[in-house]
């Protein structure tokens, strides 16, 4: 226990660890605030007579629905019709302004929420052509957390910051020697080293995601947790079945796996390269590359690096198409991972973790070295 | 020391700069004096020193033409366009020796000759010298791409643009209507602010400082920009309405659609003529209606006296530039081929 307690406070005192995470929770928050755009603009603008709306109508589409919809269609349409007919007869001088006052009012409420109607009309239209699996919400909140290949910079840095120092800060004052020498040092240090690091991106990345959710939730509402994927346009042709919220957990889980491997290939690196320039740089390489080599989008989410599982989000899209303008066909861009296929890749994932950490803990003991010392007595 | 005060030096020297240019740009700014004038209804067309140009509403794909009106030779507006796939919306906006028109166009630059990127644009041309500056940009697409592509982000901004009816802008930002609305985009930083909202866009004008435009029961609302505060202009209902430069001119609702002015410094309505029009445009001195009995062009002074016909055929719509001496007709009996028509000399 001691050894756990000594690493924390080397690299949270000592390394100012703490300072990092503090600045990287800052910075999070202030860059989420002033960046994050709603996805779909007109229905956060408009919030409030969607919000009316929605009260009526959301859930599963059915018959009930589509007639409060025709209907309310049909009374936005006439409104305008009113107006003009109101306005014709009161500057003819066939009614009185008081009248006209009166009548004015309810179709001027009616012109004002329809943009909410409008906004929440294509939402309508898109959950129709799949009712089963589509079903009507507010979905900004759940878009801005699941719906974008978001690649987390400050995240890595922060792992970066706190994770390569594990090993290299070793290296760097020559402690590397004095510790093999000790009893426990050549032994089991790089273990709980290795544990630690896990152990810290673990929470870190939920913290992470934790923020992400508090943002969304306070900000547009994550209500309808229990709504199916597919309600999400991002995930349209999605075939898997689950719920939003179970999707956010199985992404955060996703995206965690990606930040203990992404931490893992640092000690590795660190181990091999020994310094902190050329680290940076490996795993620069290992998260931009796979972006940019492959045409078809869900390729790179095979690739075993870290990317695919810090992305997350293109686990559970469904295929997608985009049209070519030359040749008016369309072409794959992007082709579902099925479940099987996902867990392969864990599995894979999983595989090449321990692989990683059988080799740095053989670069970080001595224990063979002390059999064959005995030998040799 | 030493290094402390070459950090201090550095420090100062950079300041210094800085607030050295800010100083020069305010400056800029205040001392540049434009006199914005925009209306809605009269944004096909605009005139400079030597050319006229004008939208015509049938071609539209490429609807400008201009003409040079010293030698009379006519040429499209925009020339080349390698590589680009385009469209041109039918409104511009002019202001002094500029004019700005809209664009949306396919980029191919970006990302090779299969990936094109729908861009919408606002184009300034210097109409001495013909060099175009782009004054606004913005992604078209159904999905943007954020930071060093790799990002990807539904985005709804192609619908607000294919929405747009008419534009216009100052130094700070500039405004869009579309059919229910008028949205105000900072030039600066290309934040969206939704500002007017009404049930159907009728006639909207612009004078630098206010917005004009008319509200659900067809009074003629003035909004300040700076100050977005808006007032209703005396007791005017209409339909239409144009600006100049200290008059409103408007087809009075109340009085069988006769065309009335508004004085924007006295404050006082004036009734111009007794016959019900449907358009209104003006030159210099002379006011030009559509007659709303035959549609025939009429043209009148500005007090309202002197009318008289301008050619008898009924006409959807004209263009009439201040100091070029010909009318463009659209005939109703040509099928809206644009006709030119010699002016009446009072």
């Amino acid at each position: 226990m001691e050894v756990i307690n000594y690493e924390l406070r080397k690299i949270f005192r000592y390394r100012k660890g703490i300072w990092y995470l503090l600045i990287f929770l800052m910075i999070k928050i202030s860059s989420m605030a002033m960046l994050d755009k709603p996805v779909n603009e007109s229905m956060f603008r408009e919030i409030k007579s969607v919000q009316y709306y929605l009260d009526k109508v959301q859930g599963k589409i059915n018959q009930k629905t589509i007639t409060y919809m025709d209907k309310e269609s049909a009374k936005i349409a006439q409104a305008e019709g009113s107006l003009q007919k109101l306005n014709n007869s009161y500057y003819d001088g066939k009614i009185d302004k008081k009248t006209y006052k009166e009548r004015l009012k309810p179709l001027i409420k009616k012109l004002k929420d329809r943009e909410g109607f409008d906004a929440l009309f294509s939402q309508y239209n898109y959950a129709g052509e799949n009712p089963k699996n589509r079903f009507l919400l507010n979905t900004n909140g759940w878009d801005s957390l699941l719906s974008k290949e978001h690649l987390d910079w400050f995240f890595y840095v922060l792992l970066f910051l706190i994770i390569a120092p594990i090993f290299c800060d070793e290296f760097l004052c020559n402690m590397e020697g004095i510790i093999l020498t000790q009893k426990n040092g050549g032994k089991y240090l790089s273990l709980y080293k290795i544990g630690i690091a896990v152990v810290l991106t673990i929470v870190l990345s939920i913290l992470n995601m934790g923020t992400e959710y508090l943002f969304s939730f306070y900000k547009y509402g994550l209500q309808h947790g229990n709504y199916p994927l597919q309600s999400l346009s991002y995930f349209a042709d999605s075939s898997k079945n689950i719920s939003l919220f179970g999707a956010f957990l199985e992404i955060s889980f996703i995206k965690m796996i990606g930040a203990v491997e992404l931490s893992i290939i640092l000690l590795f690196s660190s181990v091999l390269i020994k310094r902190y320039a050329l680290i940076l740089l490996v795993i620069t390489a290992d998260i931009m590359l796979p972006f940019y080599l492959f045409s078809l989008g869900s390729t790179k989410y095979f690739v075993p690096g870290p990317l695919g599982l810090l992305l997350a989000s293109g686990f559970l899209k469904g295929n997608e198409y985009i049209s070519d303008s030359f040749s008016d066909q369309s072409r794959l861009s992007f082709q579902e991972i099925s479940m099987l296929q996902i867990s392969m890749i864990l599995i894979i994932t999983l595989c090449a973790l321990c692989g990683m950490i059988c080799v740095i803990q053989k670069k970080n003991a001595n224990m063979r070295f002390g059999k064959m010392r005995k030998r040799l007595q | 020391m030493k290094t402390n005060r070459t950090i201090i030096v550095i420090f100062l020297s950079v300041f210094l700069i800085g607030l050295g240019c800010s100083f020069w740009y305010i400056r800029e700014i205040s001392t540049k004096e434009v006199h914005y004038q925009f209306n809605s209804e009269l944004n096909h067309y605009a005139e400079s020193n030597n050319y006229i140009f004008y939208a015509d509403i049938q071609d539209v794909k490429d609807p400008f033409s201009m003409l040079n009106i010293k030698n009379g030779k006519e040429q499209s507006l925009v020339k080349d366009l390698y590589k680009q796939d385009y469209s041109i919306s039918n409104v511009l906006f002019s202001e002094g020796d500029y004019i700005y028109y809209m664009m949306f166009s396919q980029d191919y630059s970006e990302r090779g000759l299969y990936e094109a990127y729908d861009k919408f644009r606002i184009v300034r041309l210097n109409t001495k010298d013909f060099t175009d500056t782009l004054v606004y940009e913005d992604n078209a697409n159904g999905i943007k791409k954020k930071f060093l592509g790799l990002q990807n982000i539904e985005d709804d901004s192609a619908r607000f643009y294919m929405s747009i009816t008419g534009f216009f802008l100052d130094e700070k930002s500039i405004y869009f209507i579309t059919q229910n609305q008028i949205w105000k985009v900072s030039r600066r930083t290309g934040k969206k602010d939704k500002i007017i909202s009404v049930a159907s866009m009728k006639s909207v004008a612009f004078d630098g400082t206010n917005i004009y435009y008319i509200n659900d029961s067809l009074q003629i609302v003035k909004y300040n920009v700076s100050a977005s505060k808006s007032a209703i202009v005396s007791d005017i209902a209409t339909e239409f309405f144009v600006i100049s430069d200290s008059k409103i001119y408007y087809i009075n609702r109340r009085d069988n659609s006769c065309i009335y002015s508004y004085d924007l410094i006295r404050h006082k309505n004036q009734s111009l003529h007794s016959r019900a029009a449907t358009f209104i445009a003006y030159d210099k001195k002379t006011i030009y209606y559509i007659d709303k009995d035959n549609s025939y062009l009429h043209q009148m002074s500005e007090s309202g006296t002197q009318d008289s016909v301008v050619l008898k055929d009924a006409i959807i719509d004209f263009y009439v530039f201040p100091n070029y001496d010909e009318i463009f007709l659209s005939l109703i009996s040509k099928q809206n081929q644009l006709i030119k028509v010699h002016k009446l000399r009072n």
